[in-house]
């Protein structure tokens, strides 16, 4: 296993009696791309502000790097990028003097500018007014600032909300440009796993502030299984029927639904329903989705 | 370029300065302070240097009302950007402390405020030769007046940006500014305790010898500024670092 870039320990946020993080013990190792999920309210831009310093926890601690970000915030911050929330942006600058404020503290060459900018096609626009720009611009223009200095960690609170379909593909694709070619470490966080499902290769789910799954995406995926769904007359003695022959199926309202199966195992079981009188009106094969396994999870816990 | 953070940051915050609506207010509130301070036909004293009279006229309204208020105004003015969509999470996202960001912003209006001084006072010179003013030009008095009258609101500057800080509505700083103006000049001024009432420091600095303004000494006008700043500066500052954002 290769060295954590960010590691919690039983990172606590109270508020009042409310917990708003609890117990979270996060581990992004180096060159992942994190997912983070959660619903919306379930702790994940708390969670994000403590990992930058920006929130204290009431308990437990971040490390980044092997640092401690109370201790060592400013030497850390300076290798990490971070987008949290929504963008925020000066509106009566333009794109470029908005990321120029930046390289100036940062001591940063000019032509850093020109680079992030390209990078997120703003190219074109950096000298218009960020007053002017789109929902998506201003957040394209939040990744460009957060790319500034070249950053080992980036941070990246949902860069894909508020964005059209194809602002959300273009972002997904940077993304996955920037760790592919720059082997950056990013963490990335959502409320829609099918946003970052193409780009994530580890996720982490957060429900009502605790972290319930964190491992790769291949074992959330496995996780997931398919299922194929048959419309019939008369579902309840059709299970019924199903039922005396050896097969088990499931009533979900008035769908019988199976397990996937094989090709030879369908024909089977349609020519079953056929011969016992019931009408197939339509079948259906449902995907594994991890929309469903997350919405599992999540029912699972709140129960 | 490779100035410390702090330093490079302080130039960021001038960089983000919207400088024409900064001319406009500097502009305005020194037009309306020479308007009034020349525009009242008044007689001068016998044996009283004209410039100073006249000084006395302009400032008296300056100090007591423009001054504070375009203070207020500055005060607000730098925490506002951050206000309007929590800029300030973004600003701490990097590798510099609060501290830093607190005293460029309390650097931004010291410096604002000091052009505002410099402003009245080019601005006076300038009326005072058009209205034909005789004398001799007490150049060392005006000239120390206005540097001592800029020190003197650095405790209220402190207040200001304190209130700012904390209130997001660009409105409540400058209420608060308006509400304490009138104390300043109703019981304040005439008493010793002027000296501790940030509203008052300025006027009682820069007003000549005058019936309304308490003469005191340069060691109880210091105390006075010093502990009001200390003060201010110390609480803005808990207050500011140890927030979340």
């Amino acid at each position: 296993m290769s060295e954590p870039i960010i590691q919690t320990h039983q990172l606590t946020k109270q508020y009042g009696k409310r917990y708003s993080v609890k117990d979270l013990d996060l581990r992004v190792a180096k060159g992942d791309v994190y997912g983070f999920l959660g619903p919306n309210g379930a702790g994940k831009t708390t969670t994000i502000k403590m990992l930058l310093g920006l929130v204290q926890p009431t308990q437990g601690y971040v490390q980044i790097f092997g640092q401690d970000i109370q201790e060592n915030r400013k030497q850390i911050l300076r290798h990490v990028g971070a987008l949290v929330e929504s963008p925020t942006y000066y509106g009566h600058l333009s794109g470029y003097e908005n990321l120029k404020l930046i390289t100036q503290v940062l001591g940063l060459p000019k032509r850093e500018i020109e680079e992030v900018l390209y990078i997120v096609g703003l190219s074109n626009d950096a000298g218009r007014l960020v007053r002017g720009y789109s929902l998506g611009m201003k957040q394209r223009l939040g990744i460009a600032a957060a790319l500034l200095g070249n950053p080992k960690l980036l941070i990246l609170d949902e860069p894909t909300n508020g964005l059209d379909p194809a602002g959300i593909r273009e972002i997904r694709e940077l993304i996955k440009r920037l760790a592919e070619e720059q082997g950056m470490t990013i963490l990335i966080s959502s409320h829609l796993l099918s946003e970052i499902e193409q780009t994530v290769t580890t996720v982490g789910i957060i429900f009502r502030g605790q972290l319930i799954f964190q491992k790769s995406l291949q074992a959330l995926k496995q996780r997931a299984k398919g299922r194929l769904e048959l419309e019939v007359s008369r579902p309840e003695e059709a299970k019924v029927h199903l039922q005396s022959f050896g097969w088990n199926p499931d009533l979900h309202g008035d769908r019988i639904c199976f397990e996937v199966m094989s090709r030879k195992n369908v024909a089977q079981l349609i020519k079953t329903l056929v011969q016992g009188q019931f009408s197939v009106y339509g079948m259906n094969s449902i995907q594994p989705s991890l929309e469903n396994i997350f919405i599992q999870l999540t029912e699972r816990e709140s129960c | 370029m490779h100035l410390p953070i702090p330093f490079r940051y302080f130039y960021t915050e001038l960089l983000k300065m919207r400088w024409s609506m900064i001319g406009f207010i500097i502009l305005l509130g020194v037009a309306i302070s020479l308007w009034i301070g020349f525009g009242i036909p008044v007689k001068v004293n016998q044996g009283v240097n004209e410039w100073l009279a006249f000084f006395g006229f302009t400032v008296h309204k300056y100090t007591m009302f423009f001054y504070p208020l375009i203070i207020g105004i500055f005060a607000a003015w730098v925490c506002r950007y951050e206000h309007i969509g929590n800029g300030w999470k973004q600003i701490f996202c990097l590798p510099i402390s609060p501290s830093h960001v607190y005293f460029a912003k309390l650097g931004t209006v010291a410096l604002l405020t000091l052009m505002t001084q410099f402003g009245l006072l080019s601005g006076f010179l300038f009326i005072g030769w058009l209205s034909g003013l005789q004398d001799a030009v007490p150049w060392f008095t005006l000239f120390s007046k206005v540097v001592y009258g800029w020190f003197a609101s650095l405790p209220l500057m402190t207040l200001m940006l304190g209130c700012s800080l904390l209130w997001k509505n660009f409105a409540t700083p400058f209420t608060l500014n308006f509400i304490f103006t009138v104390p300043s000049t109703a019981i304040f001024s005439g008493s010793k305790m002027g000296f501790w009432y940030p509203w008052s420091q300025p006027f009682l600095v820069m007003m000549p010898k005058h019936e309304w303004a308490i003469e005191g000494t340069q060691m109880d006008l210091f105390i006075g500024v010093g502990g009001m700043f200390c003060l201010f500066v110390g609480a803005t500052y808990l207050f500011f670092t140890k927030r979340d954002w």
